[in-house]
């Protein structure tokens, strides 16, 4: 595990704003507190979709990671709105969930996601894909 | 109405023809009663023999019917017995499930206490989060202030062991997520015996066996584990408990 966090070192990178969508907030805490070992301090929350999407039109975000099974918005509507929206639609999106069906997976893809984590995750996994999205790795 | 006797005149006339009297009442009493000479029509010669052959057929078939249904309906009788028997066996399983007169209900205290299971954990997870990040705060204040060297390595190693405390956190997400699966296939199975049990009448089901108990027993005493979270808990506190003592 040593070196989870000095992967990402662009520090225009890690001031991005992220925002975690989750309606259990001791996952967002526990994404928090992942995301500040690998460098991101500004990190804000939203407990369903409708607040998620809420914040991103006051906001700018760099990246969401996002619960799917939320109510009464879930993850894949919430990035269908996304996409949808001429101002958001270039937001990257990661999915963080325990959904892990093929035809969901595909779902997600098709629907505009462009990272897949199931849970339970590690700091490593969640790191490797924030690179990959963000393309710093 | 008809003359049945001479009149005065009629009589007095024939004592003037020397006419019997007798003759002129019996004349004037068939002329009153005329005897019926109504002509009846000619007999009709018909064939009863097929009609009962029919009769004599109908009657035969009536005696098999009647003999074979009186084997059919012990059969019936003995199969309606045995339906009635597995509908009285199958409503005290029932009630066993949901008894109207059973002091806990079995699905609700199952529910309550998976609730309780990931509220716990809940909790305790929150507790090792916050020691976590009350650790990496020093951990980070020690790197700060750390020159390179063996220290300053083993503090990365406590700051990597912060991580996989966080890590193994998620946990209780995916555990709340399998109980509520659980608690939401509970409530299915309820629903469905409640509405099996409102097919009946409901108050049927208080007159059957109460189900026992799940709790353990030591002689007369209820080992129910964990405080029970409904309302009939006897459960008391620790400091209660130390006042037993005092």
């Amino acid at each position: 595990m040593a070196g989870v966090i000095r992967h990402i070192t662009d520090a225009e990178t890690l001031a991005m704003k992220i925002l975690v969508v989750d309606d259990y907030a001791t996952m967002r805490r526990i994404v928090r507190n992942l995301l500040s070992q690998i460098g991101f301090t500004d990190v804000e929350e939203a407990n369903d979709g409708v607040t998620a999407l809420q914040k991103l039109r006051e906001k700018s975000f760099g990246l969401v990671i996002s619960d799917w099974n939320m109510e009464p918005m879930t993850g894949l509507q919430l990035l269908k709105e996304i996409r949808a929206d001429v101002k958001l639609n270039a937001t990257p999106f990661i999915m963080v969930t325990a959904e892990s069906k093929t035809d969901n997976v595909i779902a997600a893809k098709q629907a505009g996601v462009n990272n897949y984590i199931v849970k339970p995750f590690n700091a490593d996994t969640l790191k490797q894909k924030i690179a990959s999205v963000l393309g710093t790795s | 109405m008809r003359q049945t006797k001479p009149f005065t005149a009629e009589l007095q006339l024939a004592r003037k023809d020397g006419q019997p009297i007798t003759e002129l009442f019996q004349a004037i009493r068939t002329q009153a009663d005329p005897i019926e000479t109504t002509t009846l029509p000619a007999p009709v010669v018909t064939d009863n023999q097929p009609v009962l052959q029919a009769i004599a057929e109908l009657g035969s078939k009536l005696d098999r019917f009647l003999a074979t249904d009186q084997a059919e309906l012990e059969k019936i009788q003995v199969e309606i017995a045995d339906i009635s028997g597995r509908i009285k066996a199958t409503k005290v399983e029932m009630a066993q499930l949901r008894h109207p007169l059973a002091e806990n209900d079995k699905f609700t205290q199952a529910s309550e206490e998976l609730h309780a299971v990931v509220s716990a954990t809940e909790s305790a997870t929150n507790a090792i989060i916050s020691s976590a990040e009350e650790l990496d705060e020093i951990v980070q204040e020690l790197k700060a202030q750390m020159p390179e060297g063996y220290q300053s390595s083993r503090v990365n190693d406590m700051n990597d062991a912060i991580v996989r405390i966080f890590e193994s956190c998620n946990f209780q997400d995916l555990a709340g997520q399998r109980i509520t699966k659980v608690v939401k296939t509970l409530t299915f199975i309820e629903e469905r015996v409640e509405s099996m049990l409102n097919l009946w009448n409901k108050q049927e089901f208080a007159a059957l066996p109460v189900p026992q108990d799940l709790d353990k027993k030591d002689g007369d005493l209820q080992l129910t584990g964990p405080k029970e979270v409904h309302d009939g808990d006897t459960s008391i506190s620790q400091s209660e408990i130390d006042a037993l003592f005092d």
